[in-house]
């Protein structure tokens, strides 16, 4: 079965049912189901056969990725839709094909064959960042209270987007 | 293709949404997964293959 899959806190499950809705394919659904339901966090599932081939494979075909690693994934995801798509997952050398496919994904390397994937040359664009940021980033604020002789409260403003050393620094 | 950028309204809020947006979202909190799953017949599991079900 092959699976594309985005996560969203409860708060934010009608932007999944939006991005359904523009893709016209998938389903949501709760995707974790721990404690009270305000902490649950749901998911856009795209897994049947034909929204996978039909609707989200040219997509997949039509964009690269900024982050390395998801460059890679998505590489290998494309080649097993394509396995799947010439029928190749109903013969002995196309399972074997498809589990050797499944076995190189991201997460399945170490961090050192991490580093070695080889850079993505994906042009950022607002909107990218955009999705991104929705994603990864973090905004904060700390307050500073007055130094002495001084009656200004200082405010400092934060914002980060964290991601693990092997995707290196990329430039937003 | 789809078109670049839609308008989705969902329980009166407004969605612009676009692949680029879609896609970073993905690259953020999204994963891909290849399942290689034997057949399993119900519950009972008396009946398993080596194929891939897809």
């Amino acid at each position: 079965m092959l699976i594309f899959e985005i996560h969203q806190h409860v708060i934010d499950v009608d932007l999944l049912k939006a991005i359904s809705i523009f893709l016209d394919c998938g389903k949501v659904e709760i995707g974790r189901k721990v404690g009270a339901p305000d902490t649950w966090v749901y998911r856009l599932r795209i897994s049947t056969q034909t929204d996978i081939l039909n609707n989200l494979l040219p997509l997949l075909q039509s964009q690269s990725m900024m982050l390395n690693k998801r460059e890679h994934d998505i590489k290998l995801f494309v080649h097993a839709c394509l396995l799947v798509t010439d029928k190749k997952h109903t013969t002995i050398d196309g399972q074997g094909e498809l589990a050797n496919i499944a076995a190189r994904l991201s997460s399945k390397l170490s961090f050192e064959n991490k580093q070695k994937l080889p850079n993505s040359n994906k042009s950022l664009n607002a909107e990218r960042v955009t999705g991104f940021t929705d994603a990864e980033g973090h905004f904060s604020f700390t307050i500073v209270p007055p130094k002495l002789e001084s009656n200004y409260t200082g405010v400092i403003f934060n914002f980060t987007i964290t991601q693990e050393s092997s995707e290196g620094a990329k430039r937003f | 293709m789809i078109n670049n950028v839609k308008k989705i309204t969902i329980d009166n809020k407004i969605y612009i949404l676009s692949l680029e947006y879609i896609f970073g979202l993905f690259e953020g909190d999204g994963s891909v997964t290849i399942q290689l799953k034997p057949n399993i017949s119900h519950k009972t599991g008396a009946s398993r293959t080596s194929s891939v079900n897809f």
